[in-house]
This record gives structure tokens, C-alpha cells and sequence, in this order.
């Protein structure tokens, strides 16, 4: 394990360490499929993908949204709490595309206590194109701090 | 013990020349193969991918032989109904199979017998595709209940001759078998090679036990409805708790094994140029279910080699033999698996 990082050496613009998810191969997007039990044909049918005008099978999101999150959850070790994370599809990746994760800080504060980090998140394939843009907030101890919570309170007005 | 239903099929309603009455499946398609290999736990591009598959030259994504062992078993498992027991199953591959293609079980029952006061039934079947191609010849054996009698045993003991391979797999000892007169002889079969037959392969133990989510998914991707594999209920009273269908104990660890069984064996060097492989078939044998909570220790021997000319040439088929231990050291289920692998002299 790294060593833990601590709300007091995060400052804003700070590019925290990639993911390098690699080359994606299409028996990476079957295991993919199966994890998560998806059986949808544009994820593993070539046939059909291309029969509905797709160069090729085309990865799932969650692929993507999973590469984002391991970075995350890398990064902030055992004693930080990934607490959102929204992206968007932006664009199709094939198989042998290789996926990069990148993040950057825009804005760290505290709350309750906690120390709290936003930042804007991406994957990008090796063409330069950024097929999954995002942002994300994660919360970290702080040094000398309390643990970080593990349980938040479901705030006002969130459907359960 | 709950005796057997209206609808069981029963000892008695069997004679020697009848037929099974058929089973279709398919056309198999693409997202039926990528739920097979994820219950299987493999990824293999060959069974997955159609663009790789026509790279490789074939029409089509090729279907995996154990899809069609575990649409073979469908289908003799559920003839065999609640009540009934599928003994063994051996099938050999013949052709390939692909993507869109439809199979038909057929049987005819060969002969019945009695042990022990329960009917066995030994049964010759095969699968054929819609090309009218025989993909899978075989033989089985179904355990059935008689009228008005109890359920076929759902545990049975090993054989003798079982028993003494489990002795020595056991044991620790890297001969299992001796190798015998005659064995293992070929141009393509060198002497290191030959001695290695009857030689220990790789143990492996399954990461963790078996739990409900596999057993659901084995079941999904083997078209199963059978009350044992879905209704724990039901399955708690005949088997004292949840089973999956036969062949999950026969399904390969991924990262460990690769094609199905040979690679579980000793390595071996076999002489001449590589034309490639493929799976040639396997004889299983069940011994009891396995269940939830059960974890399974594959160990491995090399059996034999065989030299043959097959229709594209010469070819040797390597056979393991695996037995399936569970965490009691209870035999489940005793396997013997053919591998092809096609040779030419340069």
C-alpha cells in the first residue's frame, strides 16, 4: 500500500497519478461483461455491431467509469472515502484502445470537519480523444485528524 | 424422503431400444457464449470474438466444447427429473459449431440394469447441428428411481480402482500409474514424452467456496430450471443444501489452466511442427453434487498419449485424468479429458 496522503498536501491544480489502464482487448471487455452481467450485443457481438453500423464492439461505459474510480480509490488510499463521481460517454472505445485516467484538483475545503477535494477527472484513449469526462469528490483525513467516516448521512431532499 | 412425482420418469417406463425423447437449443447466440464463458470463468477471443475468429480463418465465432457437455447435460439432467441421478456422460467432439448454430440432443437407451435396487439406464446420444453434422457422439448412464420406490442416491461410492488413484494423488508420490507395454508409442511421441505418461500434473484448489451468485449464473448460462439449482428450499431437503448443475465442478480456474485439462498435466514436448488443437472430448463421472459452500481441489495426472492420422493429418491426443476432491476429501466427480494436438513431420 502507498503511503496515505493527507487533505494538507493537496492544493488546487494538484494532477494526482494517473491510472494507466492500458490496451483494453476484447476478452478484457467480456470479463468486463461478465463481472457487471451484462449480455447487451454491443458490448460483445461483432456481427451485430457491425450490422447496426459500429466499427467494432464497442466497450461498455462502466469500463470507463471503473478506470476512473480505481485512480480515485488508488490514490486516496485505505483512510480516504470516494464520495462522488460523475461522468459522462462522450465517445466510442474499441478493443485495443488503451485507456489513461488522469484527475486534477479544482478546489479543496472542509466540512464537518473533513477535508474535502473536488476534481476534474477523464479518461482518454490513445488517439487524444476524451471519451469520459468528469468530476469527482473524495474526502481525506486530515493529519492528526479523526478517521474519515465510512457512513454519511443521506442529506435532506435525497430520495431514497 | 419424498418419493417420486407424477411426472418422474421412472425405471419401469424404460426399454432397451426407446428413445429419449429429444431436446433443441438454440441458435446459439453470442451473448449465450459470453454467458457461458463468464460462468466458466473463460475468456477465450475463439469463443468470443467473431472479428478474431475470421482473422483465424473460421466462418464464425466458434462455440466452446463444454457449452455443448453442458447442453448435453441439460438435457439428460432433466429427463432424469427431480428424482433422478446422471451417473456419467462421456462425448467426443467431432466438428465446430458456431454462432447462430442450433443443436438437438437425441438418445436411445442401450441398456437397463439394476443396482442396489435402483434402475440405471445406459443411454447412446449425440448432439447434432442444423447442418445435420454430429458434433458430439457419446454414451451415458442416468440413475433412475423405481415407481413408488425412493429417489435415485444422490452419493455414491467410489470404485476400487478409484480408490487406490486417490491413495496415490494423495500420497504426494509424482508417479500416479505406471506406464504400460505398447503405451504412448509414435513417431511424434519422443522418449521423454512417453515417460512422463502416468506422471502427477498441477493441483488446484478452487479460491473460494462456491457460493449462490456462481451457482445462479452457472445455472443462467446453462438454460437450467431445475429445482435443485434455484429452489434452496427444495434443495436443502434432498441435498442438505443448494447445488449447481454438473458441470460446474468440472469448470477450469482461470489463470491457471489453459485449454481444458492437458495444460493441468505434466508439460510435454512432442516431436514435429504444431498444426494446432483443439478439445477432443471428456468422460465424466459424478460421484455426488456439488454445493454451495463446497470447495473443490482438482488434481491432475497424464494418462496417456495416443498417435493417430485424423483426416487433416497426423495427430497425438493427450489425456489427463482428474479427480475432483471436495473439502471433506470426498471424491465429487473423476474426469478424463482428450487434447488434440495435430502434428506434421516439419
Amino acid at each position: 500500500m502507498t503511503e496515505q496522503v493527507y487533505f494538507e498536501d493537496v492544493k488546487e491544480g494538484l494532477e494526482i497519478p494517473p491510472f494507466e489502464r492500458g490496451v483494453v482487448q476484447m476478452r478484457d471487455v467480456i470479463r468486463f461483461d461478465a463481472a457487471v452481467e451484462n449480455y447487451e450485443r454491443l458490448h460483445q457481438d461483432y456481427k451485430w455491431c457491425l450490422e447496426n453500423g459500429y466499427p467494432d464492439v464497442i466497450f461498455n461505459g462502466p469500463i470507463k467509469n471503473a478506470c476512473l474510480a480505481t485512480m480515485l480509490t488508488n490514490w486516496i488510499g485505505d483512510g480516504g472515502w470516494l464520495k462522488k463521481l460523475g461522468c459522462q460517454h462522450r465517445g466510442m472505445d474499441l478493443p485495443g484502445n488503451t485507456l489513461t485516467a488522469t484527475g486534477v484538483v479544482t478546489k479543496t475545503y472542509e466540512q464537518d470537519g473533513m477535508g474535502f477535494v473536488d476534481l476534474d477527472v477523464k479518461v482518454t484513449n490513445q488517439l487524444g480523444e476524451v471519451t469520459c469526462p468528469g468530476t469527482a469528490t473524495v474526502i481525506l483525513p486530515k493529519r492528526d485528524g479523526v478517521p474519515v467516516p465510512t457512513v454519511f448521512p443521506v442529506p435532506a431532499g435525497a430520495s431514497a | 424422503m419424498t418419493t417420486a412425482s407424477a411426472t418422474q420418469v421412472c425405471f419401469e417406463d424404460i426399454t432397451e431400444g426407446m428413445e429419449i425423447p429429444a431436446k433443441s437449443f438454440g441458435p446459439v447466440e453470442s451473448t449465450d457464449l459470453v454467458r457461458f464463458c463468464s460462468a466458466w470463468e473463460t475468456y477465450s477471443l475463439l469463443h468470443t470474438y467473431q472479428k478474431f475468429c475470421l482473422e483465424q480463418g473460421h466462418r464464425d465465432v466458434v462455440i466452446n466444447g463444454p457449452f455443448k457437455q453442458a447442453v448435453i447435460i441439460n438435457w439428460l439432467d432433466n429427463w432424469a427429473g427431480d428424482d433422478g441421478f446422471l451417473k456419467s456422460m462421456s462425448i467426443q467432439h467431432r466438428v465446430f459449431d458456431f454462432h447462430d448454430d442450433v443443436f438437438t440432443a437425441t438418445g436411445v437407451v442401450t441398456k437397463t440394469y439394476e443396482v442396489d435396487g435402483f434402475g440405471y439406464v445406459n443411454i447412446d446420444l449425440k448432439l447434432t447441428n442444423q447442418r445435420g453434422e454430429v458434433s458430439c457422439p457419446g454414451i451415458a448412464t442416468v440413475v433412475l428411481p423405481k415407481r413408488g420406490g425412493p429417489p435415485a442416491p444422490v452419493e455414491y461410492a467410489p470404485p476400487a480402482e478409484y480408490v487406490e488413484l486417490l491413495q496415490k494423488l494423495a500420497s504426494g508420490a509424482e508417479r500416479i500409474a505406471d506406464l504400460k507395454d505398447g503405451q504412448g508409442i509414435g513417431e511424434f511421441i519422443p522418449e521423454k514424452a512417453r515417460n512422463t505418461i502416468g506422471m502427477r500434473g498441477y493441483a488446484n484448489e478452487w479460491p473460494e467456496p462456491l457460493d449462490r451468485a456462481t451457482i445462479r449464473r452457472f445455472a443462467d448460462a446453462t438454460f437450467e430450471w431445475k429445482r435443485a439449482y434455484r429452489d434452496e428450499e427444495f434443495a436443502k431437503s434432498r441435498y442438505g443444501a443448494l447445488i449447481s448443475p454438473p458441470l460446474t465442478v468440472l469448470r477450469v480456474p482461470i489463470n491457471e489452466w489453459g485449454m481444458m485439462g492437458e495444460s493441468a498435466v505434466p508439460h510435454i514436448e512432442l516431436a514435429g511442427r504444431s498444426r494446432g488443437g483443439g478439445n477432443a472430448g471428456q468422460d465424466a463421472e459424478w460421484f455426488k453434487p456439488v454445493k454451495l459452500g463446497d470447495t473443490i481441489t482438482q488434481v491432475a495426472y497424464l494418462a496417456d498419449l495416443v498417435e493417430r492420422t485424423g483426416r487433416s493429418g497426423p495427430m497425438v491426443i493427450v489425456y489427463g485424468e482428474t479427480v475432483y476432491i471436495n473439502q471433506h476429501g470426498e471424491l465429487v466427480a473423476k474426469t478424463r479429458q482428450g487434447t488434440l494436438r495435430q502434428l506434421s513431420a516439419e
